[in-house]
Formats: C-alpha cells, structure tokens, sequence
C-alpha cells in the first residue's frame, strides 16, 4: 500500500530531504523533541501519536513503512512471508451472557512466516508464540489498552477461560516456532496498515510477566526491563526529561539503519522547544508556537516544513439540542446546522488564525486518504462523487457569497426573520459555543463568533479544560462544540464508524433520544447509484448504522467505498457536521539533517536520517 | 528548649496532623465533583475496558469506601500507581520530580536570602542615593513582572543569543543547564526579600539603640550586623518558611520554559490528566512542606525575636 502525495501533501521543505547521503565513519546522532512524557511505551498501551514514533523505532511488527520517491510503502519486516487464501472463519459474537459463533464463507487465513534467526535486543529469538501472546494480550478487555479495538477485524477463538470481562481470545493458530496463521471476517484493504501499527507490535512475554506482577506496562518504563525487537533500544529513560535509544545490533536490518543514537527531549512547551531548536541543542521540533508561525516560516525557509496530515477540525452540533426553536423538527433543525456551518469563513480561518497551510473542508473525511481506484477518497465525495464536496469551500469571493446567500434562504424557509435592510435575522436564537482552553480554539471560536454576528445571530463562547469538555461533549450535554479526528490508519472507516448509533464517539448523538425515531433519510443501500422509495424516510439505525454494518461485510473495493460515499452523504445530509479544515502537520528540521520522511498519520521516522 | 517551646510545637504539630486531614478530604471530594474521569479520552474507551480499569483501581467501589482507603493511604504515603503514567508509582514520580525541584528551589532560596538582606541593608544604609533608587525600580519590576516573561527573557539572553548556558539538560552534564532556573525561581524572592530587609531595616535605624550603640563609639559594620540585623531579619523569618515550602515545590512556568523534571509541571499535568493517584500524593507532598515550613518559620520568628514568647 502506498500513502499517495499529492501537490499539498509535498513537503514545503523539500530540500531538507534531500536524498539521504552517505553517514561518514563518526558517529551519527539526533535530538528531536516531539512532545511531552509518553504515556506508556508498551506498544499494547500506547495511544499517542509521538509514543507510535519512539515505538517505530524501538519495536517492529511485520510491516514497516519506508519510504519510496516521494510516497511511503509498507514492505515486510519482521515476517519474511505472508500469504492469504479463502477460507471459512468462525467469529464469536456477545449473545446475552455467552458468545455465539457466526460463520463467514468468505473470510481470509492470513498465514506468517518469520524471518529466520530474528531476535530481541537481549538476543534471545523471536518466534511465533511471541506474536500469539502479544496479540491475545493487546486485544484483551482485560489489559485495558485505548486501542485493543485495533484488532476487530480479525476472528476470535472460542472464548478463554481466564477473560472474565469482554473478549475472548483471538483464532490465532500457531504452526511452528517461525509460522503462524489468523483469520479474519472480511479482508479490508487497510489490514497491512494494521499490521504495522504499533499495537500490533510483538512484546516478550518473559520480561513482561518477571516485571508486571503488580501493573501492566512497568516493564516498558525503564532501560534495565525494555526488551525491545526494533532497530533501536532504549539506552535512557529520564522520566520527563528524555529517553535516549541506541542502535540495537540484534535488529535483522540493523546494516541498513543508519543513525545510530536518537535522543527524544520530552517536553511540551512549544517556546522552549523552539529556543532549543535555535540554540541547535535540538535537531527537530514537532511544534511551534503558532503566533511565531509567520516570522519562522520567512527566518527558516529551508527547515519550517509543512507536510500533510488525516485530519478534520470541525463543529459538531447536538441533534438533540432544542436551541434552534423555531426548527420544530429534526427535518428543519439538519436546514438550521447546514445553514450556521455555510456562514463560517474558512478561507480566512486557515490563512489568518491557522496559518499552518491548512486546507479549507467541505467534507468529514480529512484529504489524504487514499481511494483503492486511485487518487483519494475526496476526489470522488459530495453528492455528484465529483470530488466537489457538500458545499462550497469559499476560497472565492463569488462562492463564499453564494454560501451566505444559501444559508440566509435555509434560515428563511425554516421560519427565521431576515431584515432585508439591516441584512440581519431578528429573532434567530442566541446559542452557545463550547471549546476546550486553548489560544487556537478561542482564535476561531471568536472569528464564528464575529462572522455571526455579522448576520444578526448571537453566540455565547463558552471554555472548558480538556477532560471537562470531553466529557461534556461525549456526553451530549451541548449545543455546538468544537471536535477534530485524525485518522488511526489510511482508511475512511477510520472516520465514519464513529457516527453509528453505539460508538463511543458519537458527539453528535446520533440515533440516541429523540434523533432515535427522526425517519428522514435517504440511503443507497442497495448501493445502485439511486434512492428508490424504500430507501427513503429512514432512521438513523436504519440508514446510517445499516450502510457502515454493509460497508463492514463488503469485500469487493469498488463496493465498499461506494457504500462509504453514501454514508458520508447521509451523515452529511445532518448538517451536524460542521467541516472547518483538514490538518497539517508542521515541524521544524536542520537543513544539515538527510534521509528524514513523515507519515500522514503524524508518524516520524529518523532511523534513516545523516547529519552532515 | 524549654517546657514551654515543646508545648507550643506539640500543639502546633497536633494542629498540622489536622490540616493534613482536611487537605486530604478537600481533594478527594474535589475531585470527586470535578467533571472528565481518568478514562476520558477524545477516542473513547470501550465501556469493557472502562470496567476493567475501574474495577483494577477500586473506583468501582462506593465513594466512601475509596475515600477511607484514600485516607488510610495519604497516613502513609502510599498512593499506588499512576492512572495515567502506565506502570509507576506515584512515589517513585513524586520523588523524581521532588528531588530536582528540592535542588533548583533550595539553591534559589539561598540565592535571594544572600541577595536579599545584602541589597535589602545596602539600600536602606544608602536610602535615596541612585543605588537604592535602582534597587528599587530592579525589584519592583521582578516583583511585577510575571515569571513566563522573565524566564523567556533569560532563556532567550544568555541560553539562545549569548550560549552561555544550554536551553536544557536533554544531553548535558554539569549544572549549566540548572543556572537559569535557580535565577528565575529567585527573582521574586529576592525582590521582596529586599524590600521586606530595606524597609525593616530602616525603621530599626532609627531606634534609639541603634543610637546608643553608635555613642558607645562601636564600629559601624558591627552596629549594623549585631544590633541591626538581628532586628531586622524578624520580618524576613516570617516570610521565608512559606516562601521556602512554595519555592522547592517547583514553578510551572520555570519548569516548561527550562525544560526541568521537576514536581510543579507534574502536578498541574496530574490534574490535567485527572490522575487521581498523582493528585493526592502532590497535593499532600506540598500541604506537608507548607504545614512543616510554616512552623519552623513561625519557632525561628519566637527565637530570634525576644519580644514574642511561646505562650
């Protein structure tokens, strides 16, 4: 699979990734500082975005990403093999206090087989029941790791004795100390991405069960107990300070890795990173404070990088929430939500507040992602699949006019009053804005705010501390409240399954209270390019929830993104979700630094990198 | 020490227990009411792992239950592991971060007890001359200014344009990196220090034994370090205990502009975080320093002042 580059996807500084020259005889060494104290360094554990760089440093799973011309591809790491056949996979599903077996005819046995003589960095190898044991640990509702739902897609065993809350344990079936096979429902094309996340990285069993008697994840805190299978080791852990990662000469490419020590500084001050980067005490820093953005990307044309990154800033609304009164029903209230989001002026939030080269949205899912057809899933969305999105992004005049003029029309069918002199709206309902403490939510807060305003509408910003507002929000306690997601992996169903009825991520409160019996949508679910009656007038369960269960079950490529296209349509069709723009990643790179690529899922990687 | 002197401390050691008890309850039961849990995440948990977890911490019991094994626990010093930080102790963070705080906070205390009474005495024996008018602009900015603007002025001076120190310890040896953050950290102490010794310092120059001693024909150092100081300090003692507690917990600010470990970043990053194990061991790691300084400060005032007694 490769991660396609597209024209914005270039990286600004393109000259300080020059081809990776060849490393003198010294010793080569980085310092870069990508944010604060990781969480955990468990790859079962790890949730965070700068814990998955170390993690590709440190471990390895059987993929690996590298990079090719200007894309990056997965080739094989750990696994010298992996092959794939048709076979018939029994999954287990919850039915009341037990587990049911449901049969897929259609489902995929992946068989691996590892590389020979593959070690760990305490020599001893790394052999099939290392991958069993890790993946039965990560996936457990017992371990309690963010992201044991990495590993829905691949069939369960027959429930395990000791798993006493959730899960049981995975078919996975080992065949010898280098092979093993497991199966999965539906072979989904980001399944290699999967297999190179970090969660999906083997640990040693040994070393965890010596070190994690009383707490799982103690043995990942410290040099002495990190066993690691990766191109690095850890030679230093200085909690809140740094952690310092040596070569590990035990790693099956360690002729190819060309960087020798890589020192991560943990620290999440953006000025005193950039003081350090100035001073050259640090080669790389993964963020900037945003106010400097403008002077830095004129003082450091050839180190201020942009590159692109899967993910969406946007508003979500509660469709539950009865602020907007005069929309009597949910009908009216999806008119409502479209309408506030068309006034929003996103052509001046990225070029005046965000600055960062961020693109303006007109969709949920974030550019970027790829689209098995080629090209990306944005090329093909909105309603036409032209790529045009669902509304005018207004980075022209003559759009962003024809936006204000369709949302001034929405508000007025709704019932609300327009003074055609003042161009104003004279009874629209003042309503709250709520977004976590932060100099950037508050810039854009304030500018919706004042665009608002403009047009006669009232709102009220209100701001809480992170774990506050994430639970205010989750919750559906609000009215409108700033969100963001960035994807886990190259896949639009990294984005849409967090609107279905159940998810945990549903914001928005889809299909809950009394958005549960609004009938009012319209879905493709016989996936023909048409609405026919029967799809029409559908509840949320209906629609939406029965597309992402399709989209889930389809096998065919071509198919499954259709299906995707028309759930994005639907969830689109709410107006719930208030698309701004889709990130960028920026950080700040020595010009003296070669060999360095990024991943659009934020991910870096330094292992190839020269200093000259 | 006299029957009197240990009467007092006992009762004031009896009053600290207490305090310690009422921090410890205030926190939890804040805690309880402040809204986000310790599994809020921006990707939810799945509410199988939201189970485990609570169940694995004893959050799945009845809030008093949790509050007494809090209480049982905070007598101890025990506070088990970080919710947040996978696998640690929260002792073993709270020491970590301590120990650096300890160093930078104790050095810049010595630095604006030294600076303070030295600049304090020098002003006030040279009261409106340009010295004493300088010293006086110099504290009142530090004294004003807020400490983001002072540390990102000496980071930026002396670690960024000058390199006369690094920008942080990440790869260095030695103290450098520690210079800058034993300066900050005392620029508000010895800014109000020398404005407690100057003012202090005054009116004991005024006093009648400070006229008699000069009759006597002793030596003006002498006059001032036996007779004046000794007076003057009182103001000082009173001050430095809290300050002292205050300065070794560490600074948020200092703490991120100069990338230092310490215990300050810690605990706010705790509350951030919701990590309620780390919570309650910093807030009562500083409640302790804060009741144990407060009384040292107020035994030391007793001693040097023979005008106050135990009673």
């Amino acid at each position: 699979m490769k991660f396609r580059k597209n024209s914005w996807l270039i990286l600004a500084g393109t000259a300080a990734m020059a081809l990776a020259a060849c490393g003198g005889s010294k010793s080569q060494s980085l310092t870069v500082c990508l944010a604060s104290e990781p969480q955990s360094l468990d790859p079962a554990l790890n949730s965070a975005v700068d814990g998955a760089t170390m993690l590709v440093h440190l471990d390895s799973g059987l993929y690996r990403y590298q990079k090719d011309g200007d894309a990056l591809k997965l080739t094989l790491d750990l696994a010298e093999s992996i092959t794939k056949a048709t076979a018939e996979v029994t999954d287990h599903e919850p039915d009341g206090d037990n587990w049911k077996a449901v049969n897929y005819p259609n489902g995929t046995r992946y068989t691996v087989k590892l590389r020979e003589g593959i070690k760990w960095s305490d020599g001893s190898a790394i052999t099939s029941d290392d991958f069993i044991y890790s993946w039965n640990r990560a996936s457990g509702a017992s371990l309690g790791g963010d992201y044991c739902y990495m590993f829905e897609q691949i069939a369960d065993g027959v429930a395990h004795e000791t798993d006493d809350v959730a899960y049981p344990s995975l078919a996975l079936k080992k065949v010898d100390d280098r092979t093993f096979t497991f199966d999965v429902m539906v072979d989904v094309p980001f399944m290699d991405q999967l297999l190179a996340f970090p969660t999906y990285f083997p640990v040693q069993k040994a070393t965890i069960e010596a070190n994690d008697t009383e707490e799982a994840g103690t043995w990942a805190t410290s040099p002495s107990t990190f066993v690691s299978c990766g191109a690095y080791k850890m030679s230093a852990w200085e909690h809140n300070s740094y952690i310092t990662l040596v070569k590990n000469p035990n790693y099956w490419d360690a002729k190819n890795i060309k960087l020798d020590k890589i020192t991560f500084a943990l620290s999440d001050d953006d000025s005193a990173m950039l003081a350090s980067y100035k001073s050259g005490q640090y080669q790389m820093i993964d963020s900037v404070p945003n106010e400097q953005i403008d002077s830095l990307k004129a003082e450091f044309k050839n180190e201020f990088v942009i590159a692109g990154q899967m993910g969406t800033y946007y508003i979500s609304f509660n469709v539950n929430s009865t602020v907007f009164s005069k929309a009597a029903n949910e009908a009216d209230r999806a008119k409502v939500r479209r309408a506030l989001g068309l006034f929003i002026d996103r052509e001046y939030i990225v070029k005046e507040i965000g600055k960062a080269g961020q693109i303006p949205a007109n969709a949920f899912v974030s550019a970027g992602l790829s689209d098995p057809a080629g090209g990306e899933f944005v090329d093909h969305n909105g309603p036409e699949r032209d790529g045009a999105g669902y509304y005018k992004k207004g980075e022209n005049d003559a759009d962003y006019k024809a936006n204000i003029a369709e949302a001034i029309a929405l508000l007025k069918e709704v019932g609300y009053t327009y003074n055609e002199s003042t161009k104003k709206f004279t009874d629209f309902p003042a309503f709250k804005y709520l977004y976590n403490t932060s100099s950037g939510h508050q810039a854009i807060a304030e500018n919706i705010k004042d665009t608002l305003a403009i047009y006669g509408i009232t709102v009220n910003l209100e701001n809480q501390d992170w774990s506050t507002f994430l639970q205010t929000r989750k919750q559906g306690e609000y009215d409108v409240a700033r969100n963001g997601w960035v994807a886990d992996y190259d896949d639009p169903s990294s984005y849409l399954t967090m609107w279905t009825t159940v998810s945990g991520n549903n914001d928005c409160q889809f299909g809950k209270g009394a958005h549960k019996d609004a009938a009012i949508y319209s879905a493709d679910l016989n996936n023909d390019g048409s609405i026919s009656d029967d799809e029409k007038n559908l509840t949320w369960s209906q629609s939406y929830d029965a597309l992402m269960d399709k989209a889930a079950k389809e096998t065919n490529a071509a198919k499954r993104f259709q299906i995707l296209h028309a759930a994005e349509d639907v969830l689109m069709s709410t107006g719930a979700i208030c698309p701004i723009y889709y990130y960028t990643d920026i950080y700040m790179l020595k010009s003296n630094v070669s060999g360095f690529f990024s991943s659009p899922l934020g991910y870096k990687f330094f292992m190839y990198c020269s200093v000259k | 020490m006299n029957k009197k002197m240990a009467g007092y401390i006992l009762k004031r050691l009896l009053l600290g227990i207490l305090t310690y008890l009422i921090v410890v309850t205030v926190t939890f039961w804040v805690m309880q009411l402040v809204p986000g849990g310790p599994w809020t995440r921006e990707k939810a948990l799945s509410d199988a792992v939201i189970a485990t977890l609570n169940k694995r911490y004893g959050l799945d019991q009845p809030v008093f239950i949790q509050y007494l094994r809090y209480l049982g626990r905070a007598m101890i010093f025990d506070f088990g592991v970080s919710y947040y930080y996978k696998g640690r102790e929260v002792t073993e963070i709270i020491a970590n971060g301590f120990k650096i705080s300890l160093a930078i906070g104790g050095w810049a205390a010595v630095l604006a007890l030294i600076m303070g009474l030295a600049l304090g005495t020098y002003a006030a024996t040279h009261q409106n001359k340009v010295f004493d008018r300088i010293i006086m602009v110099l504290t009142t900015a530090s004294v004003a200014m807020p400490s983001f603007v002072t540390s990102l002025i000496l980071l930026y001076i002396f670690a960024v344009n000058l390199s006369l120190v690094p920008t942080s310890p990440v790869g260095v040896d030695g103290i450098g990196p520690y210079i800058l953050p034993v300066i900050a950290a005392s620029l508000y102490p010895t800014a109000y220090i020398t404005r407690l010794v100057r003012s202090s310092t005054l009116d004991v120059l005024g006093q009648d034994y400070m006229r008699t001693a000069k009759a006597k024909g002793l030596a003006p150092s002498r006059i001032l370090i036996k007779h004046g100081l000794r007076n003057s300090i009182t103001p000082v003692v009173t001050y430095f205990g809290p300050m002292f507690a205050s300065i070794i917990t560490g600074s948020l600010v200092i703490e991120k502009v100069f990338q230092i470990p310490g215990i300050g970043r810690q605990f706010i990053i705790s509350i951030q975080n919701r990590d309620y194990p780390l919570i309650m061991g910093t807030t009562c790691l500083l409640a302790l320093l804060l009741i144990a300084f407060t009384l040292l400060s107020d035994v030391a005032y007793i001693l040097v002042n023979p005008r106050v007694d135990f009673d």
